[in-house]
């Protein structure tokens, strides 16, 4: 259970990551399998659920769990939305990720932030790591902020939110 | 009659908007506080951020040991699977 001044934190922060827009920068590469590609601009329409593995974090670890993440793009496939898992790893890093994330095959395409564009259009993106995992609805603002995989409470929201989300689209 | 029936219908239109609004704008606030509940009740960043450091760690070993791609992909799931925040240097060296 979190204590009032953690969830004030909490709350103050949502607030104010989810008055501004996400913004995807043209200039993603796409890794798709083995291959390396532009960024398909149509298929991300709408609402989209981003992962984001910011310069801070370990790549290569987070490389290595990929799988973890599957069950949200299971989800979307069935609730209509698209999952964007985003790399932005220091340039000196790059290289190094890209070609991992090459090695690694993922089945879903894997994005890499390559000029640090969606780091720096995204600065109101908190470096808190809960705030890096969040659902954005077709407006473009964010719209649930969390892992609807890290707890039953987190998933059930984010099927009301996806309910909720769907009620207003139609 | 007909004026009283028709600003009847004109103020059931209008309470009828407002209801809707004020459900639809409690059913937001709503979700939003229970996100921040949920939210604030998972791990704390502390806890489960990776130390910047281990960035390095694992670009070296992958520099290191990395010239044969399998080996190389191998060698970071090992380092992952051991450690709780990512690369155990040590465990690394050891298994290559």
């Amino acid at each position: 259970m979190a204590s009032c001044t953690e969830r004030q934190k909490v709350r103050t922060m949502m607030m104010d990551f989810m008055k501004t827009d996400i913004v995807i920068p043209d200039d993603l590469e796409c890794i798709c399998g083995h291959e390396v590609k532009a960024i398909d601009r149509d298929s991300i329409k709408g609402s989209m659920f981003i992962i984001y593995y910011d310069s801070l974090d370990c790549s290569s670890c987070r490389i290595g769990h990929l799988a973890e993440n599957y069950p949200l793009y299971e989800m979307a496939d069935t609730s209509g939305f698209t999952v964007l898992t985003i790399f932005s790893p220091r340039m000196d890093d790059l290289k190094e990720v890209r070609l991992q994330l090459m090695l690694t095959n993922s089945p879903a395409p894997i994005y890499l932030d390559v000029n640090g564009s969606f780091r720096k259009r995204n600065s109101s993106i908190p470096s808190d790591l809960r705030f890096h995992k969040f659902y954005v609805s077709p407006d473009s603002r964010p719209a649930f902020v969390g892992n609807p995989l890290a707890s039953d409470k987190l998933y059930e929201l984010f099927e009301k939110v996806l309910n909720h989300s769907n009620i207003i689209t139609k | 009659m007909k004026k009283i029936l028709i600003s009847t219908a004109v103020a059931a239109i209008f309470a009828a908007t407002t209801l809707f609004i004020v459900s639809n704008d409690d059913s937001l606030s709503t979700l939003f506080e229970d996100n921040v509940e949920a939210l604030a009740d998972t791990e704390s960043p502390d806890q489960s951020r990776p130390l910047g450091h281990h960035l390095e760690t694992c670009g070296q070993l992958f520099y290191k040991y990395g010239y044969l791609a399998t080996n190389c992909v191998n060698l970071i799931e090992v380092c992952d699977r051991n450690s709780n925040n990512g690369c155990n240097p040590t465990i690394c060296t050891n298994h290559k």
